[in-house]
């Protein structure tokens, strides 16, 4: 059996065995944090969100397809679907009945640490400004390919969308990114996402 | 894809409650899928044992109708039959007891399990049925001129019938276990008011049933 069939049949059995979910949790919680926290300003929303994504991976891990990507590259269309605009609001209504909130777990020290977490995610400021821009599904294009490094068709089972259609995105995303730290005389940035556009 | 291992920070215990809650979670929800299959197995059988109860209740529902449905034309002829002689004054059956001016005439059916009977004076008749099944079947005609009880006595244990309506009264028994008794104008009114008992007795004299003669 090789890593991938393991990693899948561990992936089943999350949502039955704890100790195989605590091993599946172990290997994803850091990245899945720093993730979270490059879209999230406060330690509360990052708490609350991780919390959820593991949440709604053990309800879903019976429908995960290996086929459409890897477990890393599927709970970051988890983690992308929860913070999109469309679900800031059905979270905000969800969390009057949530099983778990996260922030309800943080001590003062883990507060700390997440906004260390915060400030090491996020990008520098002129990219957080350009990336701001973009809509939700660019932006999240943009993070998952040329931040986290999952292929194109990885991202566009992660989102939910065709390949054909994350390219599309990717390269009008990379575009309006250009732009705009061209305009703020970010010239090292600019050409760096020049490079990615051309290799990819 | 590149996997990174996570920092470690010292104080750092957002990630080990979280794990306990929602291994908390993955150990609540296994048990759940477990009862959830649980119940889907029970409902999964549950169908076949409707199904076979169904087909038994047809089997029993089918059955029983289709008796009653080769009965029933049987019984309407022997129904039609009697209400054709009593509408043309002709008797339903043989005579089978008598008293005073009446006379007791029956006809067993052999469909219904009843007992058709008629009562006839010269001035007057009238008729009914007798359940065939009964120990002791009792009825009166009763007027403020008298009348009579009459009756039929289907058991083994019964060798004779007594009257207690203020005396006693021995109660002459046929054969085939009918019986007929007049009643005076006096003793009317003690059948009206449901004093009236026809005891049945046994070869030795013991008293096999106590029966309260209907009011009229």
């Amino acid at each position: 059996m090789d890593n991938n069939s393991r990693s899948n049949e561990q992936l089943h059995r999350i949502a039955t065995d704890p100790d195989a979910f605590e091993s599946f949790y172990r290997s994803h919680f850091g990245r899945v944090v720093d993730f979270v926290a490059r879209r999230c300003a406060s330690p509360e929303d990052v708490a609350d969100i991780v919390a959820d994504v593991f949440v709604e991976a053990i309800r879903s891990a019976e429908r995960f397809d290996p086929s459409r990507g890897a477990p890393f590259a599927w709970l970051l269309g988890i983690a992308s679907n929860l913070m999109s605009s469309s679900w800031r609001a059905q979270r905000r209504r969800r969390a009057l009945v949530v099983v778990l909130l996260g922030r309800e777990l943080l001590a003062n020290d883990d507060y700390t640490w997440l906004e260390d977490r915060i400030d090491a995610a996020r990008l520098a400021p002129v990219a957080e400004r350009a990336l701001g821009h973009l809509s939700d599904l660019e932006r999240s294009v943009v993070e998952l390919v040329d931040i986290e490094g999952l292929s194109t068709v990885e991202a566009a089972s992660t989102l939910g969308i065709r390949p054909a259609s994350v390219r599309m995105r990717l390269t009008r995303a990379r575009r309006r990114l250009r732009r705009d730290l061209d305009v703020a005389g970010e010239k090292t940035l600019s050409l760096a996402l020049s490079q990615r556009g051309k290799s990819s | 894809m590149n996997e990174t291992p996570q920092d470690s920070t010292t104080g750092f215990e957002f990630e080990q409650r979280l794990l306990g809650e929602l291994r908390l979670l993955v150990s609540d929800s296994a048990l759940r899928r477990r009862d959830k299959k649980r119940r889907q197995a029970r409902f999964t059988r549950r169908p076949a044992l409707a199904i076979l109860a169904a087909l038994m209740l047809l089997i029993v529902i089918g059955g029983t109708v289709s008796i009653a449905a080769g009965r029933l034309p049987f019984f309407d002829s022997e129904k039609k039959t009697i209400a054709n002689d009593l509408a043309h004054g002709r008797h339903i059956g043989p005579e089978v007891a008598s008293a005073g001016p009446w006379k007791l005439f029956v006809t067993p059916s052999a469909h219904s399990g009843l007992i058709a009977w008629q009562l006839s004076s010269l001035e007057e008749s009238s008729s009914g049925y007798f359940r065939a099944s009964d120990p002791l079947a009792v009825s009166d005609v009763i007027g403020s001129g008298g009348g009579a009880i009459f009756g039929h006595v289907n058991s083994d244990l019964v060798a004779t019938l007594r009257l207690e309506i203020g005396v006693e009264r021995h109660v002459p028994l046929s054969a085939s276990g009918y019986f007929m008794l007049l009643i005076e104008p006096r003793e009317v009114s003690a059948i009206a008011q449901g004093d009236a008992r026809l005891v049945a007795l046994g070869e030795k004299g013991d008293v096999v049933k106590i029966f309260h003669v209907p009011k009229p």
